[in-house]
């Protein structure tokens, strides 16, 4: 009787996990993530970022005049990626980096979100993408 | 030089990279739209669309000045696009492969590649220009061409034939110069010297062997007197030996003469005989002779022997 009655109160517990529901998974995600970026905004030689997902997006720049052109060259990376990718069978697009003569962009996709981080090219930019997706 | 050297050194290069890391699936080289190299394994549809996608990133490029390196990971592998000088160089890998290893090789060996290239490239113009600067000369003037030929049939004779003792011939004695020696008539190399031999003149003409007239700069002195021929100019005994001694048998009668505006004139000539000129460089020069010349008294003139 005693092990009927464990398994019975495991099960509920079980079927209360499986009904939550999925946009908050989503939107607890995105909080992690954008409190790890705010964390690295601080570190010298980032310029910036931009996360956004379905719902929601946030965005801090050095230099927020540059907004849209930053976002219409992220874009175009990450269409131009998916392309590669279709073409060279990479898979599902992880992460993507460019590097210019300037300063240099890494591209993050994590479940539904995207991040550009903006950044000096002397950043170590995998160190950076440690500290926002442990 | 063309994009078609870059492209076969490229295209080896590309091949040996396979070779060395099989886990680089695909691998091309690019310049704007154009591809210059590519693996055996990637096909040209794919290249081009991709060249596209790449171009698309370039275009908006401005934002972090300029494109240097694209990096694409996917969940099955890489793509690493790396911007050069003059090309790009895309390679694709797979999640396996030890990704530090591969971009040594590649960032190493194509960029040195396209150095060698450049360097060739650089130097063949050169040597081009060279080569138009200084052509090979194709007409020598009749006395080098005489020279030349002389020494290339006596090399011949020296190959041909067992070594003989020359006797120098006095200057203006008429000389034979190949007419004694043995040719095998049937070898290629003889017919050729038969025909440089035809060429050249087998007789010297005694002028041929004399040496040019040496000339000898000296100071005007005036002459006069009455019992001075007019017609005579006065020089040093010791310039006169001098020509005596080396066109020996020839007649000297008369000297040349020429004042530094290049005016010039022959006269007849006699050694100095007053001892407070002679040895002094100077020439001794009547008045007729130095308004002819248009030279007077101290300046420059330079003399040369006439040889009949």
């Amino acid at each position: 009787m005693a092990n009927k009655k464990q398994i019975a109160q495991k099960t509920e517990s079980l079927v209360v996990v499986e009904n939550q529901p999925a946009v908050p998974i989503e939107v607890s995600l995105f909080k992690n993530l954008s409190e790890n970026l705010k964390k690295i905004r601080s570190l010298e030689g980032i310029l910036g970022y931009i996360i956004r997902n379905g719902i929601s997006a946030e965005i801090d720049l050095q230099e927020p005049e540059k907004l849209v052109e930053y976002a219409i060259f992220t874009s175009q990376i990450v269409d131009s990626s998916q392309e590669l990718a279709e073409l060279f069978t990479l898979g599902g697009l992880k992460t993507m980096l460019v590097e210019g003569a300037e300063f240099k962009v890494l591209i993050l996709i994590i479940n539904e979100n995207k991040i550009n981080i903006f950044m000096k090219n002397n950043i170590d930019h995998i160190k950076i993408a440690e500290k926002i997706s442990p | 030089m063309n994009s078609t050297v870059y492209t076969s050194a490229l295209q080896n290069t590309l091949s040996e990279i396979k070779n060395i890391c099989p886990e680089v699936s695909n691998s091309f080289v690019f310049n704007d739209s154009d591809l210059i190299a590519k693996d055996d394994s990637t096909s040209k549809k794919n290249i081009d669309q991709a060249i596209v996608a790449f171009n698309l990133v370039e275009k908006e490029a401005k934002t972090i000045g300029g494109l240097k390196s694209i990096r694409v990971e996917g969940t099955k592998g890489k793509l690493n696009l790396a911007y050069m000088d003059k090309f790009n160089l895309a390679t694709v890998i797979s999640n396996k492969a030890d990704e530090n290893y591969v971009n040594t090789i590649t960032k190493v060996l194509v960029p040195t590649v396209i150095k060698l290239v450049d360097e060739i490239k650089v130097i063949s113009p050169e040597i081009e220009a060279e080569i138009n600067e200084n052509p090979k000369p194709i007409a020598e003037p009749p006395e080098k061409d005489l020279e030349i030929k002389q020494e290339t049939s006596q090399e011949l004779s020296e190959i041909k034939n067992p070594p003989v003792t020359l006797i120098e011939p006095p200057a203006n004695e008429k000389v034979e110069v190949v007419g004694g020696l043995n040719y095998n008539p049937n070898t290629e190399d003889n017919s050729e010297n038969q025909s440089i031999e035809e060429k050249s003149p087998i007789e010297f003409e005694d002028n041929n062997f004399l040496a040019e007239p040496p000339v000898t700069q000296l100071i005007v002195e005036k002459l006069g007197g009455i019992l001075v021929p007019s017609d005579t100019v006065r020089i040093d005994k010791e310039i006169i030996e001098k020509w005596t001694e080396l066109f020996d048998g020839k007649k000297i009668k008369m000297v040349h003469i020429e004042n530094v505006n290049g005016k010039s004139t022959q006269s007849k000539f006699r050694n100095i005989k007053s001892s407070k000129h002679a040895g002094k460089g100077v020439i001794r020069i009547p008045d007729k002779i130095q308004l002819e010349l248009e030279t007077s008294k101290g300046e420059l003139v330079t003399i040369k022997p006439v040889i009949d």
